[in-house]
């Protein structure tokens, strides 16, 4: 692999770490698996892509990522008031994002950024045009660091607001709900702010990632709730989980290791059509693992159990 | 106080498996009683503290808590009057978040006097808030006060449903329910909850309504005793009737009652 790929790969990890980052406050925080993202980020991808075409890549930012935070809460709204199983409330509201994201895109499934002012574009001049840097080097990856500037930022905030009582309140919802209601807190409320602000960070992620990628499909979406999973499960499993800060900057060096992973089986030959079942497979297999791993004790028991019996 | 007024409950109505789960039972508590309520499984006991509580909404009758209606009153509104503590030692606190945690979260949501910044946005706690809870945790004695940042799930049942009667009390409710808290502990871990509950309700002067099984603890504790069955009240005694009373004398209640239900049975049949 050449730094090039290495640096691009880095480039989209620290975007998608924004993503898990969502995801962890829904699938960890809250213990609700939503599906929601699929749409939500496809939703965020086209209204950057939108604003970005029409001169406003930092409005688009902004409005992607509240229009995250509305799917998000659509979801939430199905789930907690129209007792909508969580599975299936995420399911709905991201199959109606479907229509809801051709509409926005103009009846088109893709459009090219390319030859359109972009954040990224915005933030080279600002470093070359009024700090005066004339650094090659630090021009040549002001994408780097723009996305880790982002990343560090949104980090510190969302660790600040799990520590303040609603972040809290969040914490204990997807803790344990009867304890919660018992400290007169509205757990109706806690969920869908918490898959808000979950729809949140996937929005402002997508809307990132299509002003990275100068482009927009209506598929970009597809599979991203696994995408995240993998990153929280390799992170996790690998940089440790002690406390939140820790979860939170493990997750997102696991969303730059699966890139870098991807990267180089890609390097290697890998036909990309064959990632994500790879991927599919590695999160059922770390899920199941601790299942697989007390079953084959409990033969491994019995077996010696059984051995010393007859040697009675 | 506290007045319960002709409530009625039916659950599954309409099917085979319809029960009236509460048939007409008032009750009145005036400030400061501690009443024990026992009664066999299924009497109505818990279904009575969850139509208070506002887990169940009752089908008929009124309560009135401290001059205001509550039964279309919604669970968590009612929580900010009532605390309440369960036989699962589990479910009163978050496993995953410290014991520091916990409690701020009970005492700032509860505390009334709090702005919305406070309630909602402001990031840890004061010195005097910690200083406070310290002094508040290190009344249950059981060295609690040193591990303020040790996470809930690594306590045992006994030191977990002392925390949740703390996090119950911090901000003194104006009723507080017990429903069997003591049931799933060890004698003695259970004894010591108990007199940490009498300790915090007598200091405080709760108005407090407790279930239990055990008769012993039902005759010592608190100022009135009544005794449910099938959904109604069968029997109420007050402190000096309570006093006279001896554990087999209650259990020949019991077993009267039994009978009895048993010699109905067998006229229907």
């Amino acid at each position: 692999m050449s730094l090039n790929t290495i640096l691009g790969a880095t480039e989209l990890g620290l975007i998608f770490a924004i993503m898990s980052l969502g995801i962890y406050i829904t699938f960890k925080i809250l213990n609700f698996p939503d599906l929601t993202v699929d749409g939500s980020f496809t939703l965020g991808c086209v209204v950057s892509g939108i604003f970005a075409i029409n001169h406003h890549p930092f409005l688009g930012i902004l409005f992607a990522t509240l229009a995250g935070c509305f799917a998000g809460m659509m979801t939430g709204f199905l789930h907690t008031k129209m007792k909508v199983q969580y599975i299936l409330a995420g399911i709905i509201t991201m199959t109606g994002l479907y229509s809801i994201n051709l509409k926005i895109g103009g009846s088109k499934p893709n459009f090219s950024l390319y030859g359109f002012e972009t954040i990224f574009s915005h933030f080279r001049n600002f470093l070359s045009s009024t700090l005066h840097i004339s650094n090659e080097v630090i021009l040549k990856n002001h994408k780097l660091i723009l996305l880790l500037l982002i990343l560090i930022i949104v980090t510190t905030l969302l660790y600040l607001f799990f520590k303040t009582q609603s972040g809290l309140a969040i914490r204990a919802t997807g803790n344990n709900e009867e304890m919660v209601r018992a400290s007169s807190i509205n757990t109706d409320a806690m969920k869908i702010a918490g898959l808000a602000l979950a729809n949140a960070f996937v929005g402002l992620c997508a809307s990132i990632y299509t002003q990275h990628q100068m482009f927009y499909d209506i598929s970009q979406g597809i599979g991203m709730m696994v995408v995240g999973l993998t990153s929280i499960i390799v992170g996790e499993s690998i940089f440790g989980k002690r406390t939140l800060l820790n979860s939170f900057i493990s997750l997102s060096l696991g969303a730059i290791l699966y890139r870098l992973l991807l990267s180089y089986a890609l390097s290697l030959g890998m036909d990309p059509n064959d990632w994500k079942l790879l991927c599919a497979s590695l999160v059922a297999i770390v899920i199941s693992f601790p299942t697989v791993k007390t079953y084959i004790q409990k033969r491994q028991k019995r077996a010696k159990a059984k051995g010393g019996s007859k040697s009675c | 106080m506290l007045d319960v007024e002709n409530l009625s409950i039916t659950f599954h109505a309409g099917t085979v498996n319809e029960k009236k789960a509460l048939d007409n039972v008032s009750l009145h508590l005036d400030d400061g009683d501690f009443i024990t309520i026992i009664g066999s499984n299924g009497a109505g006991k818990s279904t009575l503290l969850n139509c208070i509580s506002g887990t169940y909404e009752n089908d008929e009758g009124y309560i009135v808590l401290d001059g205001k209606e509550i039964q279309f009153m919604k669970e968590h509104k009612r929580a900010k009057m009532i605390g309440r503590l369960f036989q699962d030692p589990l479910k009163g606190s978050a496993p995953d978040m410290t014991i520091e945690e916990n409690l701020g979260l009970a005492y700032r949501r509860g505390n009334s006097k709090n702005n919305l910044y406070e309630r909602f946005l402001k990031i840890g706690l004061t010195k005097d808030e910690k200083e406070f809870m310290k002094e508040k945790i290190s009344q249950l004695d059981l060295g609690l006060e040193e591990r303020l940042s040790t996470k809930v799930g690594l306590l045992s049942g006994g030191q977990r449903q002392a925390l949740t009667l703390m996090m119950s009390t911090i901000n003194t409710p104006t009723l507080l329910l017990l429903d069997e808290h003591t049931a799933a502990l060890d004698p003695k871990t259970a004894k010591k909850v108990m007199e940490i509950t009498d300790h915090i309700v007598q200091d405080n002067k709760i108005t407090t309504i407790m279930i239990t099984h055990n008769i012993q603890q039902a005759l010592a504790y608190g100022n009135r005793m009544v005794v449910m069955s099938e959904g109604k009240i069968l029997m109420e005694f007050n402190k000096e009737e309570k006093e006279k009373l001896s554990v087999e004398e209650v259990m020949k209640i019991y077993h009267n009652k039994s009978t009895q239900d048993l010699s109905d049975k067998m006229i229907l049949d």
